[in-house]
């Protein structure tokens, strides 16, 4: 079977997002560790973006 | 929303640090940064410059993340040399993407298999980045709680707790070489807190561990404030002959000066020490406590200021 590289790059993506979340939760039930609340805030919106430059092809020009 | 998310990378170095965050800086950055983009974006260029743009940010923010690490004080640590040497690779890698970018120029770029190759690298790099920060902050925690439990949060010397593990290791590492312990008891200590409150009395006990942290830097001494006011060290190898001179040198040094009290107080405050001598042994710790205690309590007895060594050998 042929991996296709948008599957892959969705499979990096989707897994990207779930461990910053997991970081930001994490920076968010211990209050005291203020630099992992950034770098769940950061890779969360990393992740966005990164989503958002995928679906480039398919978001009609004019949103863009 | 790329170069906000890069930029946290930084910031969130400089928090873990306990260093301020410069949001203008971060902020300047990113507004920099995207202004090049909206350039970049509206101009005839295609694809490649805008890899480019994002590549040399992502080399700055993360220049200025191994910035922090590297001059940090904690860098031998493993998990910061561990974030050190990916962002180096992240660095690099980036380096590669845009000499890539450079090398394919327009159009080409996009459907490239190496420039895809080199995107992958690059996430798994920032997958691993992720469990090191995540490790580092872990690591940093572990560290805090240790000293937590292990320091006097008063004097900032070792607890009794910390002491006896300390010494537990050293009397078997050094099994069979000559070995004093020293227990030092601040004489009529209670009237000092009653007559010049306790703020004066902390003072005399931070006063007496720089005392005895100027005193002992000599010798490979251990010591600790095992409780109240009362301090013990722990002399090995050569230093254990030494004892009474050293005891001696603090008791002294301590009588010499009265202490000067943030709130203009002068104290005089003088110690006894008991010190007990013996051969280094895997369970010598407790007898070793026990004699020095009575040679405390003589020294007590002897009408205190005064230094008394128990002659009883191990």
């Amino acid at each position: 079977m042929q991996l296709h590289l948008g599957t892959l790059y969705v499979v990096q993506v989707t897994t990207f997002s779930l461990l910053t979340l997991a970081v930001l939760l994490m920076g968010l039930r211990y209050p005291q560790e203020r630099a992992l609340r950034h770098w769940g805030i950061g890779g969360v919106l990393a992740s966005i973006s990164m989503l958002l430059i995928a679906l480039r092809p398919v978001i009609p020009a004019c949103c863009q | 929303m790329l170069f906000v998310a890069l930029s946290l990378t930084w910031s969130g170095a400089l928090a873990l640090e306990q260093r301020p965050v410069r949001w203008r800086a971060q902020l300047a950055l990113v507004l920099l940064a995207s202004v090049l983009l909206v350039g970049i974006s509206n101009g005839p260029a295609g694809f490649a410059p805008r890899a480019v743009l994002y590549s040399a940010c992502y080399m700055l923010f993360n220049l200025l993340t191994l910035k922090v690490f590297a001059s940090s004080p904690h860098r031998r640590r493993l998990g910061y040399r561990l974030i050190a040497t990916l962002v180096c690779m992240l660095i690099l890698g980036q380096a590669g993407r845009i000499m890539l970018a450079m090398y394919f120029g327009h159009g080409e770029l996009a459907g490239s298999p190496y420039f895809a190759l080199a995107n992958f690298v690059l996430i798994l790099l920032e997958f691993a980045k992720i469990l090191a920060l995540i490790f580092v902050c872990f690591e940093s925690l572990e560290i805090r709680l240790y000293q937590l439990a292990m320091r006097d949060p008063l004097t900032g010397l070792y607890n009794r707790r910390a002491f006896q593990e300390q010494a537990q290791q050293r009397l078997a590492a050094q099994a069979g070489e000559p070995v004093a312990l020293l227990v030092l008891d601040l004489d009529y200590f209670k009237q000092v807190n009653d007559r010049y409150g306790h703020q004066a009395g902390d003072e005399v006990l931070v006063h007496l561990a720089r005392l005895l942290h100027a005193q002992l830097a000599p010798f490979d001494a251990l010591y600790a404030r095992s409780g109240g006011e009362e301090f013990v060290m722990m002399l090995t190898v050569n230093a254990a002959n030494l004892a009474p001179v050293i005891a001696e040198n603090i008791r002294s040094a301590l009588a010499a000066h009265a202490i000067q009290t943030s709130d203009g107080q002068q104290v005089l405050q003088t110690t006894s020490i008991g010190i007990a001598g013996g051969t280094a042994a895997q369970d010598a710790l407790r007898q070793l406590v026990m004699q020095a205690d009575m040679a405390l309590y003589q020294a007590k007895q002897h009408g205190r200021n005064c230094v008394h060594s128990s002659t009883q050998a191990l």
